[in-house]
């Protein structure tokens, strides 16, 4: 379960006139297993903020994000390391790659990271990349030279390689067409089936209906 | 002290004179970590860096090493010959300038194998073959094996600094700007390279640079310094999206958007 208690979020800005920007303010919800709760409201309103909030990225300014029994607020870098190998993935809107490291390489890194063995491993990310229909001869390249729509579901294919019990899902089919869309969702329902609580951004209203359990507001909090 | 840490430093200052190299640094690295030191020229991350591998005497502070037989060590406390040991067994040091940490005028081979029989291999055959595997893993050509790093590019002299200190497998490496002088091309392939061979070998690693694309990629943590105080640390993107204190904010805004 994904917990979040009285969060509050603002930016001071030290060079910049020492501005300070309210984000939001007491924010509470809950991801139980199996959910997909879609955020809603306006640009601006926080929902990527809210995302790097409780992957440990951005600094929680008040309140609590509660991932399993873990407070991202009080816990070590170590430990925020530890829940994201294991635990928690987080699909961005940007591919962030050493450059020239071939797609495949790029991909089983998730599960590198967690001891996999690298037979297996590759085995997986064949298996996703042919479902998200990257083709086979664009695997030993460098994802910095796709298009936009590749890159993404490159990223899409790092976040879903592992079963992460908590997902964190920033516009994962902004820049797909319809089939590739369809493809996304669908693994989106498999984890939800397999009991994964999900939070993500869906502009795309067919797309979040399709398939969110619950939408939470930003901007009625 | 938890048992499991690797390398811990407490405290550390060192002044030149009236001047401030380094003031008040506490760092400590587990296994497998790789962490970040920040900052702009002057800031004292190559000073810190110095001072925690044991090149430069501290004014103030101790360095802890728990070596391969699970001893901790503090370097402050240890022979200078017993800390040269360490240097070349435990550790290791990555200069910015390869020119720096090779031996220009002996082969490709010998500097790899140096190493080697500085850690008490006697077998030629059996250090050639070590070295020509390790030539193999950082990309130079195996037939360059018996040319002097003189006659390579600065990438290629870059990379075979790097297995020149991994081939006595280091359980944890200071690397000052490895990138520093090279082009961006070149640098692609050596963080590649380094990520792989962390991962693979479970090495430990300090990485000091001004550049925070570097960073970003390689380390699990970061601390920024300026004027020889640690400002910030913590979580690497933590730290580079959503920096804290003033300089930091300064540090990551002024970097160009590419």
């Amino acid at each position: 379960m994904i917990q979040i208690k009285n969060l509050n979020k603002s930016f001071q800005l030290y060079n910049q006139n020492d501005t300070n920007i309210n984000v939001f303010k007491n924010i509470n919800f809950r991801v139980n297993k199996g959910e997909v709760v879609a955020l809603t409201g306006n640009s601006g309103t926080g929902k990527s903020t809210l995302l790097k909030l409780i992957y440990g990225s951005y600094v929680i300014s008040k309140g609590d994000v509660i991932i399993s029994d873990i407070n991202i607020r009080k816990s070590s870098p170590r430990d925020i390391l530890t829940l994201r190998k294991n635990k928690l993935g987080y699909v961005s809107q940007f591919l962030r790659v050493v450059p020239r490291v071939p797609t495949i390489d790029v991909v089983i890194e998730p599960l590198l990271e967690i001891g996999c063995e690298k037979k297996i491993a590759l085995k997986k990310a064949q298996e996703i990349l042919e479902r998200l229909n990257i083709p086979k001869n664009l695997w030993n390249l460098s994802p910095l030279t796709f298009s936009g729509g590749e890159q993404q579901r490159v990223n899409i294919a790092r976040g879903f390689i592992h079963n992460y019990p908590y997902l964190l899902l920033d516009e994962p089919t902004a820049s797909l067409d319809q089939n590739n869309k369809n493809v996304v969702l669908d693994l989106i329902e498999k984890a939800k089936l397999n009991g994964s609580a999900i939070i993500g951004i869906f502009h795309d209203e067919t797309a979040r209906n399709k398939v969110a359990t619950r939408e939470v507001n930003l901007e009625n909090l | 002290m938890k048992q499991n840490f690797l390398f811990q430093a407490s405290n550390i200052s060192k002044y030149y004179g009236q001047n401030i190299g380094c003031k008040n640094v506490s760092l400590d690295i587990n296994p497998g970590e790789v962490l970040g030191i920040v900052g702009e020229s002057g800031s004292g991350k190559s000073t810190l860096l110095n001072c925690i591998y044991g090149n430069l005497e501290v004014d103030e502070g101790d360095i802890f090493l728990n070596d391969k037989s699970k001893t901790i060590l503090n370097f402050t406390k240890i022979s200078e010959p017993k800390l040269r040991l360490i240097q070349r067994s435990d550790l290791a040091f990555v200069h910015q300038n390869p020119r720096d940490g090779l031996r220009m005028n002996i082969s490709a081979g010998g500097n790899i194998g140096e190493r080697l029989m500085a850690i008490g291999h006697r077998n030629y055959g059996e250090i050639r073959e070590i070295a020509a595997n390790w030539l193999e893993k950082v990309e130079i050509d195996v037939s360059r094996i018996d040319d002097k790093p003189s006659t390579f590019s600065g990438g290629m002299q870059q990379r075979l600094q790097i297995a020149r200190n991994l081939v006595t497998r280091p359980r944890l490496i200071f690397m000052d700007e490895p990138t520093g002088g090279l082009d961006v091309s070149v640098q692609a392939k050596i963080l590649d390279l380094l990520r792989n061979l962390v991962r693979e070998l479970g090495i430990a690693a300090v990485i000091v640079t001004h550049d925070l694309a570097v960073v970003r990629l390689l380390a699990d943590r970061i601390i920024v310094m300026q004027n020889g105080n640690v400002i910030e640390a913590g979580l690497c993107d933590q730290v580079l999206d959503d920096p804290q204190h003033k300089y930091s904010q300064l540090l990551v805004s002024s970097v160009l958007q590419v």
